[in-house]
C-alpha cells in the first residue's frame, strides 16, 4: 500500500546538529504550509465557495495532493460556481481540472485522491474526451508499467466508452506485453478482454492457440517470471475439452546423433489432469531411471491441470523410467486422487515420451474409477506444450527453482 | 537478530513530538490512522499503557463529526478509513461508550452500495478497502445488521481472479493487500468456505522471495507491510506454514532501524505504519514476547476477545 508510510526511501544518518540545521531550514516552510492550511479551514467554516477560494486550494494541493478534504472543498466550490455559468464556461473550468490533476499525477501517480478527482471532473463536464485519458493512461504506463491505479483507470475509462473496443483493449495488452513480458497486469487484462473481443467459439480458440504460443515467447525470454505462467494456467482453463485423462510423460532434450544410448540430456517429467489439480505441498513423486531415484523439483504453478518437475541430472535415451506419485500427491475440487497412488513406467525417447499409467491397487476402487487414467489422442495443444517445455529443458536447464517456495 | 521491543516503543512514543518536520504537517490528514497504527503496535508490543490513555482517547474524539463519521484529524472530512481507525482505537482502549456509535454505525451502513460494495466517503470512490472498512467497524460494533450482508458477500465472491486473489474493485488486478480485506471481510462475515482456499494460498506463498521478505503481486519487490497483508490471509485460510517462517522473521528482524521504528526493507527509512505491519508479521509468526494478533481485525486478539464476549460476532 503506497499511500502510507515511506516506501523506497533509503535511510539517512543525521546527527543532532543536522536535524536542527534542517529544523531551521524548515521552519518558514511549515509556517507558511500551516498558514495556508488555517486559510482553507476558515474559507470552509465560512462557507466561501468562490474563485478565491479555488485559488487557494489550488496552491495547497499543488504542495500536497494527499489532502483529501481539501479536493472535497474544492469540488463544492466548484459546483457552486458551475451553478451560475453556462455550458461553455463550465467545460472550460473542467479543462482546468484536467490540467491539475494531470500536472499533480505527474509527480503523484499513486495518489488515489488525485485519480478521484479526474474522475470527478470527468463525470461532471458537459464533453469529456474519453480518448485523451485512453492517452494519459498510455503515458502513465511507460513512467510504471504496473501502477495498477492506470490498469483500474483503464477500465474504468473503457467501462465510460460503452465498454469501449474490446479488441482495442486486447491489442493494448499485447502491446504492453511485448514491451515487457514481466507485466502480470496486462496479462491479467488479457484474460477478461480475450472472451469479449473473441466472442465465437472458433475464433476465440484460435486466439487461444496463438497466445500459448506468446506466453511460450514469454517463458522463454524471462523463465524466472511468474507473469506468463499465471496466464498459461488461465489459458489451460479455458479449454475444457483439452484434456480428458491422467496422462505422464517425459520430456528430454536429446542432441541430434545416431548414437543413441550414450546421448544423454536433462529431463522433465510432466504430469497433466483433466481438472484443476492442485499439488500438495510435501507430496511425493518418485522418479526412478535405471533403477536409481532421481530428485523431482516443481517447475511450475502449485496448481492447475499441467505440472512439470525437472529431473536433477542427466537422463540418457533408452532409459527405463518409473514415476511413481504417492498417494496424496494431488488434489483439487473436482479431483479428489488423494487415495490413489500411481505408477508410471517407459522407455525415454528422443524429446516426449508418454509413460503407460496404471493405479496403484488402489484400497478404494471407486475413487480409482473416478479418475479417468491413459492416453489422450490428437491434442494438439498439449504437444505444443509439451513440446515447449522440452526447449524450455534444452535451453534453462537450470531454471527449477522458480517457484521454489520454502 | 532480535526484535528492539523498547526502542521501537521509544520511537512510537516519539513521533508525536515531530512537529518541527515538514512531513508532520504534510501528513497530518493521516494522524488517526497513525494513532492507529502506534497504539496497536504498542499493545502488540506489551506496552499498551506507554501513552496516556485518556490523551489518546481525546484525540480520537476530536475527529467525530456530528453525523458519526471520523476524519483524518480535527477539521477533516469523515472518512471510512479513519472512521475504522477511530473505532479499533477506542475498542483497544476499552472507550467505545465514549461516543455515539451508533451514529457511526449508520454512518458506515450509509456508504454501501446496491451492489454491496462501500464507498469511502459521500464523493462515492469504490474500493474492497471500505468494504472492509464497513464490515469490520459493523462487526465491532455489533451492527452487521444495518447492511445488506448477503450483497456483500456477492460482491467479494465476484472480486476473486482466476489467480485465487483479490482486487480493489470488480475485474481488478490480485494485490495482496487487497486479499487482506476481502478474505478478512470473507472471515468476519463467516463465509471463508467461498474462498478457493489452495489457490490462494498458492498464489500467496509465491509472494515470498529468495530473500524471504514478501511482495504484494507477481514481479514486485518485497516490502514489511506485506508481512502483515500475506500473512494474516494465510493464517485465515489456515495456510500460514506454506511460507517459509525463519526467513520472513530474519527479513522483518532485518528491516529494523537502528535508532527505532521498521521500514519498509533493510536499509529504509522506518514508519509508524511498516512497525505495525512488522510486528504483527512477527506476531503471527509466534515471535517471543509479543501479544497474538487477531488476522481478521488486525488488533490484539485480547481485545478481540473481550469485545466479543460482550455481544457475540454475527
Ligand atoms: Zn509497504
Amino acid at each position: 500500500m503506497s499511500s502510507f508510510g515511506y516506501h523506497g526511501i533509503k535511510r539517512v544518518a543525521t546527527s543532532e546538529a543536522a536535524r536542527a540545521e534542517r529544523a531551521a531550514r524548515e521552519r518558514s516552510k511549515i509556517e507558511a504550509y500551516r498558514q495556508l492550511c488555517q486559510q482553507t479551514v476558515d474559507l470552509r467554516r465560512d462557507g466561501v465557495l468562490d474563485a478565491d477560494s479555488l485559488a487557494v486550494t489550488t496552491a495547497l494541493l499543488n504542495q500536497n495532493p494527499e489532502f483529501y478534504t481539501v479536493w472535497n472543498f474544492r469540488r463544492e466550490i466548484l459546483q457552486r460556481l458551475f451553478a451560475d455559468m453556462d455550458v461553455d464556461a463550465v467545460q472550460a473550468s473542467c479543462e482546468k481540472e484536467i490540467k491539475l490533476t494531470e500536472s499533480l499525477l505527474r509527480v503523484a501517480p499513486k495518489s488515489y485522491w488525485v485519480w478521484n478527482h479526474r474522475r470527478w471532473t470527468l463525470e461532471t463536464m458537459p464533453r469529456p474526451s474519453w480518448e485523451r485519458e485512453l492517452k494519459l493512461i498510455g503515458a502513465m504506463l511507460e513512467m510504471d508499467a504496473r501502477n495498477f491505479h492506470v490498469w483500474d483507470y483503464r477500465r474504468y475509462v473503457a467501462k465510460s466508452m460503452g465498454n469501449g473496443d474490446p479488441k482495442a483493449e486486447f491489442d493494448f495488452t499485447t502491446h504492453k506485453i511485448n514491451q515487457n513480458f514481466s507485466n502480470f497486469s496486462a496479462w491479467h487484462y488479457r484474460s477478461q478482454m480475450l472472451p469479449k473481443a473473441f466472442a465465437d467459439a472458433s475464433s476465440q480458440q484460435d486466439v487461444v492457440l496463438q497466445d500459448f504460443e506468446l506466453v511460450r515467447n514469454a517463458i522463454y525470454t524471462e523463465p524466472a517470471d511468474q507473469s506468463a505462467w499465471l496466464y498459461q494456467r488461465w489459458l489451460l482453463g479455458q479449454e475444457p475439452s483439452l484434456l480428458r485423462s491422467c496422462s505422464v510423460y517425459v520430456v528430454a532434450s536429446h542432441p541430434a546423433t545416431d548414437d543413441a544410448l550414450s546421448s544423454s540430456a536433462s529431463a522433465a517429467v510432466v504430469v497433466t489432469f483433466p481438472h484443476g489439480a492442485k499439488l500438495r505441498r510435501g507430496g511425493q513423486i518418485v522418479v526412478t531411471v535405471d533403477g536409481r531415484m532421481v530428485a523431482a523439483t516443481p517447475a511450475t504453478t502449485m496448481f492447475g491441470r499441467l505440472h512439470a518437475f525437472l529431473l536433477d541430472g542427466a537422463v540418457a535415451r533408452g532409459s527405463q523410467i518409473v514415476v511413481e506419485m504417492a498417494a496424496g500427491l494431488f488434489g483439487g475440487n473436482k479431483l479428489d486422487v488423494a487415495s490413489v497412488g500411481i505408477t508410471t513406467r517407459g522407455t525415454v525417447g528422443d524429446s516426449v515420451t508418454r509413460l503407460e499409467v496404471a493405479c496403484d491397487a488402489p484400497a478404494n476402487a471407486s475413487a480409482a474409477s473416478e479418475l479417468p487414467l491413459g492416453g489422450v489422442q490428437g491434442d494438439d495443444i498439449w504437444a505444443v506444450e509439451l513440446a515447449s517445455l522440452k526447449e524450455l529443458v534444452e535451453i534453462e536447464p537450470d531454471s527449477k527453482c522458480k517457484y521454489e517456495i520454502a | 537478530m532480535a526484535l528492539d521491543t523498547l526502542k521501537h516503543v521509544q520511537y512510537i512514543k516519539s513521533l508525536d513530538k515531530k512537529t518541527d518536520t515538514l512531513e508532520y504537517w504534510m501528513t497530518a490528514h493521516l494522524r488517526l490512522n497513525g494513532i492507529y497504527w502506534g497504539t496497536t503496535a504498542l499493545a502488540l508490543l506489551g506496552h499498551g499503557d506507554a501513552l496516556d490513555r485518556e490523551q489518546v482517547v481525546e484525540q480520537v474524539l476530536a475527529c467525530r463529526h456530528s453525523n458519526g463519521g471520523y476524519g483524518g484529524n480535527p477539521d477533516h472530512d469523515p472518512h471510512m478509513l479513519s472512521t475504522l481507525s477511530a473505532i479499533q482505537v477506542l475498542a483497544t482502549y476499552d472507550a467505545l461508550d465514549r461516543a455515539d456509535t451508533e451514529a457511526t454505525a449508520k454512518y458506515v451502513a450509509s456508504l454501501q452500495q446496491p451492489d454491496g460494495s462501500f464507498a469511502g466517503d459521500q464523493w462515492g470512490e469504490i474500493d474492497t478497502r471500505f468494504l472492509y472498512c464497513g464490515v469490520s467497524c459493523l462487526s465491532i460494533l455489533g451492527r452487521l445488521d444495518l447492511i445488506d450482508v448477503d450483497a456483500a458477500v456477492r460482491y467479494l465472491s465476484a472480486c476473486q481472479n482466476f489467480d485465487g486473489g483479490f482486487g480493489s474493485v470488480l475485474g481488478a488486478e490480485s494485490h495482496a493487500a487487497l486479499v487482506f480485506c476481502c478474505v478478512g471481510a470473507l472471515a468476519i462475515l463467516d463465509q471463508l468456505h467461498l474462498v478457493d482456499a489452495d489457490r490462494l494460498g498458492w498464489w500467496l506463498a509465491e509472494r515470498q522471495l529468495k530473500n524471504g521478505g514478501l511482495n504484494g503481486r507477481p514481479e514486485k519487490l518485497e516490502d514489511v507491510c506485506y508481512s502483515w497483508w500475506v500473512l494474516s490471509s494465510l493464517s485465515m485460510i489456515g495456510r500460514l506454514h506454506w511460507i517459509n517462517k525463519d526467513k520472513l522473521q530474519e527479513f522483518i528482524l532485518s528491516a529494523q532501524d537502528e535508532d527505532g521504528g521498521i521500514a519498509d526493507r533493510p536499509g529504509d527509512m522506518p514508519d509508524v505504519f511498516h512497525t505495525l505491519f512488522g510486528v504483527c508479521g512477527l506476531s503471527l509468526l509466534g515471535y517471543p514476547g509479543l501479544q497474538p494478533v487477531d488476522p481478521r481485525y488486525c488488533m490484539p486478539r485480547a481485545v478481540t476477545d473481550r469485545l466479543f464476549s460482550h455481544h457475540p460476532r454475527e
